[in-house]
């Protein structure tokens, strides 16, 4: 998947970036991560590898039979390196990375437009690398790395007259269960159409993609508040009105006590291009899969764009009073997209706005009364919207240490608590006092995530120093440490309690089959029994590990709990997010408990243990 | 309200009420987009008609400010409802450039068009031009294409009389991607010379330094390079190269990536040695001075222009900085290919950046045999006044380096302390003059420096409150550059002086000493020079340009042809022009065809100013001066 990956975080900000408001949001929340991800990696200890091990192998094609592949960037990862190690591939394919020490490592090659791999995997995009346990001063040498030509995807973008659409994106899309939900992911991109409207994408894994062609430059809502009117929202003429202004050009000069001038007629509809899927329609739901075979250049994925009427949205944002709201600041949002601006009066006027379902959210008085709205456009404009601010909810609470070895920071304003909402644009950093109580008023009811961190931003630990990690977080009387959580409009959100500890838990084996001998490349994964966590990227649901070379797997920072234990052949990244994967994996896993700060060694065998004995469905032993 | 009214008493408020209530405007523009060319008609095009400055607010109220009309089957456009006022009208369609009411070649200037009340326009024509394209490949050693990588375009062209390279840092017409087959395509150019380049970068900071502290990073960041600020921390993870951390070109500057080239520039050999591509020119060239140059005509569709990448070894380059203090830790150095140095390609074609340790010392590890010039320099970002002296002070320097097939080391880099300009602002005028912090009267004055320090080549310094300014720079030569800088309204700019003397004619010279003294005067009332331009034939020329230039062109053109002191203004299509706010003092006004006058150069100003008229602008002087179309030989 990393080609793909690359290609959608290095090249949609360039190729959206005179796109309109909702676009260049999510290109800043994309770039955002990645300072996070930055900024933890040069604090880590960045030190040369010592020792005396090598892995040493080749890059190849995976065709009979198979021809070396020069110059892949070949990247070795591993915890005992920081940074990964890079280095090019020669000519003839060949890479040597010496001097490492002892520890478990991953190869991975990239060479577009071969599809990247890692050593051990069996299917691009799908599973990660096997780990390569390496012992002291071990010489690993004649690793192959077999990298499958990537599929092509390629066809014309045209307008209502059949005319080459220029300079748009398409979009490639997968659906995968987000959470539960299934929906259109991207996963990479087009360059911008040429003269003749062709785009081209390439780098696929063999499956099932979904195309959108997003309009030149465009963006779904148009505020004039936000930016200048500049998307591609324009008036059609009719021939009615272009006979009424040469009827009027040839009456200029008429005879006097001539009948007065017709009435002009009603001026043309307002319509934009907006998002439209292969083959042709504005609903992701009816967009047509695409399936690509292994190395396929797929031809003639065609799709035709056309006008839709754009409709206006008007209104006013009152108090609880019902008298006009000043200074409201309120957002667009559609999708995962948003626009905000302020409204002095209270007035709001949207325009030029695609079909779709909107949502609008307005905060007033440092965000301490709110009102929402959702409204399905259709091209029919609203008017008279009529939106009434109520008091937010208030969330208070503290932080508290549970230690045993670390000392609790003497600054708890240092501390970060912060509500997230997957819904509403920005997070809410909660404020923490010096005793560690906080409390914040503008809690807008809907569906929440709370994070938090005992350390301030921009410091970190020590390189390999004993952390802190959060043991729970409760409200309500629920831990939400892991778990989105609802916050209904009459809760009372008091008594939050966010406790740190110093205690990771560890949980580590080795996988053996039958005969005992070290069972290599299995998916090892572990989730909580409580089904209530089963949240994708949760601490208690984490992605599979691969079992080493030496059949070794372990997990690390696992909150407390009980946990269910599972081996696999092949996962499928894009099911990690839907219940139905874990649920049937539950009946050949075994139970495990972790206690706070315990380190746990539980080794598994194929096929042999009673508990694990039953072959599963989804290809696990 | 008595209860009975007689009727007639109703109809007399009721048509009180119609009188208050201005009747709706009844204006109209009908009209037509066409190929400039071949004057057929372009549907689907995109008219956008915007009020010009000057509108009336009771126009602006009853119209949109902006609105966008799409062009039927035939070309046809229809603005209904127009109020009396100014509006520019403007065009986009597939496959042209964008273009206006009045434009006479591509990309040049729009004309505003005057509407009377009730006036129904029925021909208004805009053309557009076709857009130029280039496409080709990039293409390394081994015959293979090099996929992914971004490929960047320089414009070669003449701005304010001066040719230069620019590689505009954001614009995406000027970076395009290469696909699987390694093509690469840019669209939407207008005519004129390009160069079609792959740009590599490498910022790279020693292990050991990134380790010892993230203020290294931090003391980058601050330094002016946007590149490590933006780059190194943020768009993509770095990767090792022996005992370096490096990361990629282009990322964070543009936002856009090169996976291969830039991702990773160099490899390193199992013998130690380092092989990576360098920054590469169509066709093959690791100079700008060596570089194709594509020459397009309005239209033009240039393909196989292709970048053949070569991998070449590379040696490390290292050295010291010192400033006046001792060896200088922490600081960005930058390396720069010659070619680059004063023109607008520092950003985009800078080849490596990296940072100075303990002792000043810095290296890096890969430079690609060449020409180089060696820079670090430390500018305080924005100084309120000679009443707040900056927290650090100003730092430059740079050396020539060339460097060959063998490692270069002790390289030596010193940086001299910078020097001070400091002055006042004068207000000459009756009006009350502004308080020059407030806001929406943010003062500021700026001096034109000798390299580029900031993205526009010009230094920008605030004005404090008792119209004070002061500012540390480089040793250099500084032209005053004010009009762009300046936004205070109803104010214009009058003179520049030092001791009495004009800073246009001879600018401040910092070398030794600071300078202080320098007096700006502005004044409330501005200059007007306003005239029609008559052809051969005696009539109106629609098709002509007008340029003002200093009358001590010589002087002028010695100095490098400061812009501040010349104007080129367009002619409407009644053949009239008008130019304000020009400062006062003597000039020369000259008539010729618009495309003569496009991309004017010293040439163009030798050769006019024997045909040209003199005219003297003293402050708040209007005038008027026809001028004749002159034939430049």
């Amino acid at each position: 998947m990393s080609a793909f990956h690359r290609i959608r975080r290095a090249r949609l900000p360039l190729d959206w970036a005179r796109g309109r408001q909702s676009w260049s949001t999510l290109a800043l929340l994309a770039v955002a991560s990645f300072v996070v991800e930055a900024r933890q990696s040069p604090r880590e200890a960045m030190l040369p590898p010592t020792g005396t091990a090598t892995i040493a192998g080749t890059v190849v094609t995976d065709d009979e039979p198979s021809r070396p592949i020069a110059r892949a960037i070949v990247t070795l990862k591993g915890a005992e390196l920081r940074p990964d190690l890079t280095l090019i591939a020669d000519d003839a394919g060949r890479f040597v990375f010496s001097a490492l020490p002892a520890g478990h490592f991953t190869v991975t090659a990239s060479k577009p437009p071969y599809l990247t791999m890692s050593y051990g995997q069996t299917v691009a995009g799908r599973g990660s690398g096997l780990p390569i346990a390496l012992a002291d001063g071990q010489q690993r040498t004649g690793l192959v790395l077999k990298l499958p030509p990537g599929a092509v995807i390629t066809g014309r973008v045209v307008d209502e007259r059949g005319q080459p659409m220029r300079n748009l994106t398409v979009v490639i899309e997968e659906r995968r269960t987000v959470n539960g939900e299934r929906k259109l992911v991207p996963v990479g991109a087009s360059g911008r159409t040429d003269s003749n409207g062709t785009y081209r994408a390439y780098g696929f894994a063999p499956g099932d993609y979904y195309m959108c062609a997003f309009p030149p430059g465009d963006f779904l809502v148009e505020d004039p508040a936000i930016s200048p009117p500049a998307s591609l929202a324009v008036q059609q003429i009719g021939p009615a009105e272009l006979q009424w202004a040469q009827q009027q050009l040839r009456g200029s000069g008429a005879t006097l006590g001539a009948s007065p001038p017709p009435p002009a007629p009603p001026a043309g509809p307002v319509v934009a291009y907006g998002a439209v899927y292969y083959p042709g329609t504005p609903d992701p739901d009816r967009a047509a899969v695409v399936t690509l075979k292994r190395g396929e250049e797929k031809i003639g994925i065609d799709i035709p764009m056309s006008f839709q009427q754009t409709a206006k949205i008007e209104g006013r944002v009152v108090g609880p009073d019902g008298q006009p709201a000043i200074n409201v600041r309120v957002a667009l949002m559609i999708g995962s997209s948003s626009g905000g601006t302020t409204l002095p009066t209270g007035a709001i006027a949207y325009r030029n706005l695609l079909p779709g379902r909107y949502t609008i959210l307005a905060q007033a008085v440092n965000n301490s009364l709110w009102a929402q709205q959702e409204i399905a456009l259709n091209g029919r404009d609203v008017s008279d919207l009529v939106m009434t601010l109520e008091p937010a909810l208030t969330l208070s609470g503290r932080v508290a240490f549970d230690a045993t070895t670390l000392t609790p920071p003497g600054d708890l304003t240092a501390v970060r608590v912060t509500l997230v909402s997957p819904g509403h644009g920005l997070p809410t950093q909660i404020p923490v006092k010096a005793d560690g109580s906080f409390q914040v008023a503008s809690v807008v009811p809907g569906r929440y995530r709370l994070t938090a961190s005992p350390y301030a931003a921009g410091r970190a630990q020590g390189p390999g120093a004993p952390a802190w990690t959060v043991k729970s977080m409760m409200v309500k009387n629920h831990d939400v440490a892991d778990a989105f959580f609802e916050i209904g409009a009459g809760d009372t959100l008091a008594d939050t309690v966010v406790t740190f500890s110093d205690r990771l838990t560890e949980l580590s084996g080795k996988l053996m089959d039958a005969a005992g001998k070290a069972a290599a490349g299995y998916y090892v994964a572990v989730f909580s029994e409580d089904k209530a966590y089963w949240i994708q990227g949760g601490r208690r649901l984490p992605a599979p590990v691969r079992s080493a070379t030496d059949g070794t797997f372990r997990f690390t920072g696992l909150p407390p709990g009980t946990y269910r234990l599972a081996a696999l052949t092949e996962v499928d990244p894009s099911s990690l997010g839907d219940e139905a994967f874990w649920q049937q994996l539950v009946p050949s896993s075994i139970a495990i408990t972790l206690a706070e700060g315990e380190t746990k060694v539980q080794d598994l065998r194929i096929g042999g243990s009673e508990e694990m004995g039953k072959r599963g469905s989804g290809g696990m032993w | 309200m008595p209860i009975a009214l007689p009727a007639h008493f109703l109809w007399l408020v009721l048509s009180l009420v119609f009188q208050a209530t201005p009747p709706a405007p009844t204006g109209f523009v009908l009209g037509q987009v066409v190929d400039a060319a071949t004057k057929t008609p372009i549907a689907s095009a995109t008219v956008t008609m915007t009020p010009a400055t000057g509108g009336t607010a009771q126009a602006s109220r009853a119209t949109p400010a902006t609105r966008r009309i799409l062009t039927d089957n035939q070309g046809r456009f229809l603005f209904r409802d127009l109020a009396k006022g100014t509006y520019l009208f403007s065009a986009t369609a597939p496959a042209y450039l964008d273009g206006g009411y009045g434009q006479r070649r591509p990309a040049g200037v729009t004309q505003p068009f005057a509407l009377a009340d009730d006036q129904h326009v029925g021909d208004l024509s805009i053309k557009l031009w076709k857009e130029a394209t280039i496409t080709g490949a990039v293409i390394d050693d081994l015959n293979a294409p090099v996929i992914g990588v971004t490929v960047t375009l320089a414009r070669r062209e003449t701005v304010g009389g001066r040719t230069q390279l620019s590689a505009p840092q954001f614009g995406s017409s000027y970076f395009a991607r290469a696909d699987d087959r390694g093509a690469y395509r840019f669209t939407g150019l207008e005519p004129g010379d390009y160069l079609v380049s792959v740009a590599t970068k490498m910022t790279a900071m020693p292990i050991a330094l990134v380790n010892a502290d993230a203020a290294a990073l931090g003391s980058l960041r601050s330094s002016g390079s946007t590149a490590m600020g933006e780059g190194m921390t943020a768009m993509s993870p770095a990767v090792r190269l022996g005992d370096f951390i490096v990361q990629t070109s282009l990322e964070g500057n543009s936002g856009s990536a090169n996976p291969l080239v830039g991702r990773l520039p160099t490899s390193l050999e199992a013998d130690g040695s380092i092989r990576g591509y360098p920054t590469t020119f169509s066709p093959g060239t690791t100079s700008a001075f060596d570089a194709t140059v594509v020459t397009l005509k309005s239209g033009d569709d240039r393909a196989g222009v292709d970048v053949h990448l070569r991998p070449v070894a590379m040696v490390r380059v290292s050295g010291t900085v010192t400033g006046p203090s001792g060896s200088e830790p922490n600081m960005a150095v930058h390396l720069l290919p010659d070619y680059a140095a004063g023109q607008n390609l520092e950003r985009t074609h800078e080849t490596a950046v990296t940072s100075t340790g303990p002792g000043g010392a810095f290296t890096f590890p890969a430079v690609a045999p060449g020409q180089y010039i060696l820079r670090a320099w430390r500018i305080p970002t924005a100084v309120a006044g000679p009443n707040a002296p900056p927290p650090v002070s100003t730092l430059w320097g740079e050396v020539p380096i060339a460097v060959g097939d063998a490692a270069l080391t002790g390289v030596a880099l010193t940086l001299r302390a910078g020097l001070t300009i400091s002055g006042h602002v004068e207000f000459d005028g009756t009006a009350t003059p502004p308080r020059p912090t407030t806001a929406g009267a943010m003062l500021s004055v700026g001096f034109e420096s000798p390299w580029p320090l900031t993205v526009n080549g010009a230094t920008s310094v605030r004005v404090n409150d008792a119209a004070e300014f002061g500012a540390q720079l480089p040793p250099g030569k500084y032209f005053p550059n004010l009009p762009n800088r300046f936004s205070v309204a109803g104010w214009y700019f009058e003179s520049a002086t030092l001791d009495g003397k004009d800073l246009l004619i001879s600018p401040v010279v910092l070398d030794t000493h600071d300078i202080s003294g320098v007096v700006i005067k502005l004044s409330d009332r501005r200059t007007e020079l306003a005239g029609t331009v008559l052809g051969a034939s005696g009539q109106p020329d629609a098709n002509a340009s007008v340029i003002i230039f200093p009358a001590d062109y010589h002087t002028w053109i010695q100095n490098g042809m400061f812009p501040l002191a010349a104007r080129l203004a367009p002619v409407s299509p009644l053949g009239a022009y008008s130019v304000t706010d020009l400062k006062p003092g003597e000039y020369l006004a000259a008539a010729a065809s618009d495309d003569a006058l496009a991309h004017w150069q010293a040439a163009t100003i030798e050769a006019l100013a024997p045909l040209a008229t003199r005219v003297t602008l003293a402050v708040g002087d209007v005038k008027r001066q026809d001028l004749t179309t002159r034939v430049i030989r």
